[in-house]
């Protein structure tokens, strides 16, 4: 019962000290669900964006392409070979076929007729079932050094990159979040620091009557803890919002390229209320250590 | 109950404050601590409360010597002491009660315990009437009584007074006075640092002279 007691009258001593600054708590509050969400909603645009790679790879094809004198027991043994290295649908189009193809596209129809010899080498045409651009790459540069492969073609770089750019900005999204992060300890610490300044009587008589380190931090971690959820939640809300007028407007625009962005689940939308807590609390154990460290001797 | 050796302590850019102070308390003794100003006194009351520490020499309470404490140890040795300043140092942002609540809430005595304790300290110095009121609408002398109240509602061992009637007239002064005497009479030992000759007289207590931070003999 004490022991609720003094927890209970800390925490709304500090309740009691964010709503006798309401203009100020309000605006650091919606200050760190600013910072906070828009991370996030980056975060979510890629997350779309990585799909939106990945369904691309999906749809891609490694079209193999081989020496124009390949014999019969060579086919074989490309085909063979290709079995072994590759995941995923083989298909062959012989050079005779090749050429029926062709002729029946109306452009090249009477070009073909007048050729006396067939020029269209043997192909494979690759489907893979699961992979990424990355595997594919390395399976079709294996393929390339094979000797009878005359060329390789993959028709998915582009998706390559793609996916190279968003790793890139998932890296850049981790360092902008770090920045915020210390942003974070950095603004908590002075916010914290201000408290401790108007707080300097009662904290100089709590000591001297024997309040231990934890009893003249406790409020103050209280504080830091407070302000720090209630700017998680802010940026869940800012979130939401987002979700609700700004994504729903541009999601149709966006579904005909295939692109969807998925709204946040639980779990995704918990980590800034997560991230925002545990730092506010770093924070504020920082400052008020650092001045229990001051006035102890 | 309170015993330096050698009590010595020197202040960051050189003020030497105490010199060489070796002074024994005994329990339940009631002891002045007199000389003008900037003889230590203030000094040597923060080192036997463990505000302060020495420069060299030790104090040691009941045989625990302090400097022997770690850190985590100090706060509670100090609530062994109920201090009394002479600026009060109460807490304007906080009613008369909750001023003298402080250190119950801080031991981690229970609501009605703290109510029941509170309410016994503030008859004791008679301002039972005044909980609710903040305490800048308090005279002198009876900001100086919730300084009291604060300091002996966690019935403490020993009283620690640093010129408790500096700022008082007369009048409150004497009654100021009394209450130390009263306390001291139910088994407080008291220790009150005062530079006022006629707070001292007829009391029959010890006096401690101290004069540029040295003991007179």
């Amino acid at each position: 019962m004490n022991w609720f007691y003094l927890r209970f009258s800390a925490f709304s001593d500090s309740v009691v000290r964010l709503l006798k600054q309401p203009v100020t708590s309000i605006l650091h509050i919606l200050g760190m669900g600013i910072a906070l969400s828009i991370p996030m909603g980056c975060y979510m645009l890629l997350d779309g964006a990585d799909q939106f790679a990945r369904k691309l790879n999906n749809t891609s094809q490694l079209n193999v392409f081989l020496a124009a004198d390949s014999s019969e027991e060579t086919i074989k043994i490309a085909e063979k070979q290709l079995t072994e290295i590759f995941d995923g649908d083989i298909a062959f189009i012989d050079q005779d076929e090749g050429l029926i193809e062709l002729s029946k596209n109306s452009e090249f129809s009477g070009l073909v007729k007048n050729l006396d010899t067939n020029p269209i080498p043997h192909l494979f045409v690759l489907t893979p079932t699961n992979s990424d651009a990355k595997i594919l790459t390395s399976i079709a540069q294996t393929i390339e050094s094979w000797t009878f492969v005359e060329e390789v073609r993959f028709d998915a770089q582009w998706a390559l990159k793609l996916e190279s750019f968003i790793d890139l900005s998932k890296i850049l999204i981790m360092l902008v979040v770090l920045l915020i992060g210390l942003g974070f300890v950095a603004s908590i610490f002075t916010t914290i620091q201000l408290q401790i300044t108007i707080r300097k009587d009662e904290i100089e008589v709590a000591r001297l009557v024997g309040a231990t380190g934890r009893f003249i931090r406790r409020p103050f971690l209280y504080y830091g803890f407070i302000q720090g959820l209630l700017g998680g939640l802010c940026a869940v809300i800012i979130i939401f919002i987002g979700i609700k007028y700004g994504l729903n407007a541009i999601q149709p625009m966006l579904e005909p390229l295939g692109f969807y962005i998925r709204s946040p689940n639980g779990v995704t939308l918990s980590a800034p209320v997560i991230f925002s807590v545990s730092l506010s609390l770093l924070g504020a154990w920082l400052s008020s250590s650092n001045h229990l460290k001051k006035i102890d001797y | 109950m309170i015993q330096t050796e050698n009590l010595s302590k020197r202040y960051p850019g050189g003020h030497q404050a105490l010199r060489n102070v070796s002074i024994s308390i005994q329990e339940g003794e009631m002891v002045f601590l007199t000389g003008h100003s900037g003889a230590g006194k203030s000094t040597l009351m923060k080192l036997i409360g463990g505000i302060e520490r020495s420069t060299s020499g030790s104090v040691a309470i009941n045989g625990t010597k302090l400097s022997s404490l770690n850190r985590s140890a100090l706060p509670y040795l100090r609530r062994n002491f109920g201090f009394v300043f002479q600026d009060h140092k109460l807490l304007i942002d906080r009613s008369v009660f909750h001023n003298v609540a402080l250190p119950l809430l801080i031991s981690g005595f229970s609501k009605s315990e703290i109510t029941t304790r509170v309410r016994a300290a503030l008859d004791k110095v008679g301002l039972l009437e005044k909980e609710a009121l903040n305490p800048q609408t308090l005279s002198g002398g009876e900001q100086q009584r919730l300084c009291i109240a604060r300091a002996v509602v966690n019935k403490p061992a020993i009283l620690l007074a640093d010129e408790p009637t500096g700022n008082l007239d007369p009048g409150y002064a004497a009654d100021i006075v009394a209450m130390f005497r009263a306390f001291n009479r139910v088994g407080v030992t008291v220790v009150i640092a005062t530079h006022d000759p006629a707070m001292i007289q007829g009391l029959g207590a010890r006096v401690i002279e101290l004069k540029q931070g040295e003991l007179l003999a």
